[in-house]
């Protein structure tokens, strides 16, 4: 497995909530990324998280050992005194890499 | 495939509102005791503002809320910041919560006194806090003082409280001491000793006042001379018709020692470094407590008295002070203090000719005592107070005999006194004091062992005269005024024996060893010894028998120190040391603290630094030998730092013109 070091932050601003995410994943011992897709998920109070807007590309940095990309949203679908959730995932696989 | 997702964030969802925001929070009552009062400006929507404050990293809601511009709230000790939002929701701007520090918790230790138990506890009351006294659960005291005495025991605790009314924080309390009163000292045995009185006319004719030990009473009186009679109650008298001899307790041809001026300072200011000053401009009648104008009568005998916060009073010898310092970058600067009066080690003093009198914070109030000696030519001068002869009066109300008044107030010499031992005094009224120690309210004395302790009879004021003849005792206002049974306890004037002068002299601190790492060497040598070439003989056979004896020492002889003002040019005329003693131990007359420096440069951190500097500190005394003679002893402590022991190391005490009298 990867190292996944990714991050998700939050903020009010205005009448939206402004989303952050650092998305830093190392490929394992003897691996390399192919690309991959990231989605931002949502949910209001206690319900289920569901996808919100769009996919995104993940696309490995040089010879494919890692991923650093920083992803912005920001969501204008909230209602005032609501407590929201989020989280992004990222679908990606890795390659044995042969050295010669 | 493999998913990766990152973690949860959570947000309470509320659209910014300017409008609704507090942005000049503030607290007025900073730091804080008990109580923060919060207050700020509404903004332009106002509404209802909730308090928060930040405990362990976390806002949490206090409880209180307001819809005006302040609230008043009682912060948890660990919060560490503020905050208001209106309506529950719009934040306003965050400010740190200052705490004052709570008061540190002390260690409490008691003495078991007659009067009470005195309490004293460390670290000392720091000015900003008060100290609370529970004695059994109970708070008896609260007050910004650094002891306390309370009068019965228990078992006490103490704790300090900072801050004003309600808004106060309090230190932990200290540990518990359980105290007892000590067991009341037996009370003072008054003797009854039949003496005889004979109140006439001696053989010369004058009227007299004549009482005295009635075992030398031969067993067959001569024939008695009456002169006129006394009123009221003394018809009938026999007595012996003679003059005074030595078993004569009192004589009205005596010349007695009188307090002819009592005053006392009470207002003070307190000073830095935990001094005192009292004005003379302050001074009460003693007896009366009214105002009275008073300055120091710079040619008089003048005893002055440190009355402490419980009431103890503690005499001292006056002694002559000179501070010198000199330095090879400028000529020497003493200062001179006439007058130093012993409380503790603390350097009390006074100066005749100034307005005021420096003491330590324990000091209640000052008082001061001129007798009838005056100082003249080097020496004191006995000065007669008798007033006119109106012939023989004693009467409740009134006791002359031919000139000599007996109203007004005495000087009683009460012996010599031990640690722990009443004094002799006639009453427990009166002022009592000694030189060498203290002598709390219940007429008991505490210091060194054989001290001088004297009685200021009349001082406590009090009128109308009673005599108990069969028991020699007169009253004065319901207090014991004379007790045949204490004895001769007047001081009377028998004489002098003046102009004993001692020449200055100057010597040096011999070679020494230094210790310690290169630049930083100190050395150390103490030493003490008597002058055997500084010798005084009493020349008058009656001072050198007397009891006690009074001395004035002028300084006259000064040896060059590099001062840059001598004494002349300070005074103009002699200054005079006056006191008296019995001799029970040294006298101390003389101190000397001088200090020399050379090469000095300034270190980076400002700090001075003296390539070579030695101080001295030195103390001269009069000891009497045997009868006929007194001679000077010395005590001196030497220090030299960083290896200075090449510096000239002498030092000189001045030369003095001695003068005593003969008190009995």
């Amino acid at each position: 497995m990867a190292t996944n070091n990714s991050t998700i932050e939050a903020e009010i601003i205005g009448a939206t909530i402004a989303i952050t995410v650092e998305v830093q994943l190392i490929a394992g011992r003897d691996k390399a990324f192919n690309n991959g897709t990231g989605q931002l998920y949502k949910v209001a109070g206690s319900g289920t998280f569901q996808p919100v807007g769009p996919q995104t590309n993940i696309v490995p940095t040089g010879d494919g050992f890692s991923v650093n990309k920083t992803i912005t949203y920001t969501d204008s679908a909230v209602i005032n005194q609501t407590t929201y959730r989020y989280f992004y995932e990222v679908d990606i696989t890795e390659r044995s890499v042969v050295y010669e | 495939m493999s998913k990766y997702t990152t973690g949860t964030v959570t947000v309470y969802f509320v659209a910014e509102n300017p409008n609704k925001v507090v942005n000049n929070l503030q607290n007025t009552s900073e730091p804080i005791y008990k109580y923060a009062t919060l207050t700020w400006t509404e903004p332009s929507e106002p509404g209802r503002y909730h308090v928060y404050w930040e405990i362990d990293g976390a806002w949490v809601n206090s409880g209180q809320s307001t819809t005006s511009n302040s609230i008043t709230v009682q912060p948890p000790r660990n919060a560490t910041r503020f905050q208001l939002r209106t309506d529950n929701l719009y934040p306003s701007n965050i400010i740190t919560a200052y705490f004052h520090e709570v008061p540190e918790t002390r260690t409490l230790s008691y003495i078991s006194r007659y009067d009470g138990i005195l309490l004293d506890w460390q670290p000392n009351t720091l000015e900003n806090e008060r100290v609370e006294v529970v004695k059994d659960g109970t708070t008896v005291f609260t007050g910004n003082a650094t002891s306390y005495i309370h009068p019965s025991g228990g078992a006490f605790k103490v704790r300090m409280v900072k801050g004003v009314g309600s808004d106060v924080i309090y230190g932990a309390f200290s540990n518990t001491i359980t105290a007892a009163l000590l067991d009341p000292p037996p009370p003072r045995p008054e003797p009854n000793f039949p003496c005889d009185f004979f109140l006439g006319v001696n053989r010369a004719g004058e009227e007299i006042l004549h009482i005295c030990n009635p075992t030398v009473v031969p067993a067959a009186p001569p024939a008695v001379e009456s002169g006129k009679t006394a009123t009221d109650w003394f018809q009938d008298w026999v007595g012996i018709n003679v003059d005074y001899g030595d078993d004569t307790y009192m004589h009205s041809m005596f010349d007695y020692v009188k307090c002819t001026k009592y005053v006392r300072l009470i207002e003070y200011t307190n000073e830095l470094l935990g001094l005192r000053t009292f004005l003379t401009s302050s001074a009460v009648d003693g007896v009366t407590g009214d105002p009275v104008d008073f300055t120091f009568n710079p040619s008089s005998m003048v005893m002055v008295v440190a009355q402490l916060n419980n009431g103890d009073r503690e005499a001292s010898f006056p002694f002559l002070q000179r501070e010198l310092e000199i330095s090879d970058t400028h000529p020497g600067i003493a200062k001179y203090r006439i007058g130093n009066f012993g409380s503790g080690t603390s350097g009390a003093y006074f100066n005749v000719g100034t307005n005021k009198i420096r003491t330590h914070q324990g000091v209640l109030a000052v008082e001061i005592y001129e007798f009838n000696f005056s100082v003249s030519n080097r020496a004191l001068v006995y000065e007669g107070v008798d007033g006119v002869d109106d012939g023989i009066i004693l009467n409740p109300n009134e006791f002359r005999v031919g000139a000599a008044d007996f109203s007004g107030m005495f000087l009683c010499y009460t012996g010599r006194v031990n640690n722990n031992e009443y004094v002799n005094s006639m009453n427990l009224s009166d002022p009592i004091m000694a030189f060498g120690g203290n002598v709390n309210t219940a007429g008991i004395y505490s210091g060194v062992d054989g001290a001088d302790s004297v009685q200021i009879l009349g001082g406590s004021g009090g009128s109308g005269w009673d005599i108990e003849m069969t028991k020699g005792i007169i009253k004065r206002g319901g207090k014991t005024w004379f007790n045949a049974g204490r004895g001769r306890t007047r001081l009377r004037y028998v004489g002098k024996s003046d102009a004993h002068p001692t020449e200055s002299f100057q010597w040096d601190v011999p070679e020494h060893e230094v210790n310690g790492a290169e630049g930083t060497e100190v050395g150390y040598v103490e030493d003490s010894g008597i002058r055997s070439s500084q010798v005084i003989i009493l020349d008058s056979p009656v001072v050198r028998n007397a009891s006690v004896l009074g001395f004035c020492l002028t300084p006259i002889d000064w040896q060059d120190e590099g001062d840059s003002t001598t004494w002349d040019e300070l005074y103009g005329t002699d200054r005079a040391i006056v006191g008296f003693t019995s001799f029970g131990s040294r006298v101390p007359i003389y101190r000397s603290i001088k200090s020399a420096t050379a090469g000095k440069s300034v270190l980076p951190s400002g700090d001075p630094y003296y390539e070579l500097r030695y101080d001295v500190f030195m103390t001269l005394y009069m000891t009497r030998l045997d009868e006929s003679t007194i001679v000077l002893e010395y005590d001196y402590e030497y220090r030299s730092f960083y290896g200075s022991a090449g510096l000239p190391r002498t030092f000189s005490v001045p030369g003095f013109s001695f003068s005593f009298i003969g008190l009995n």
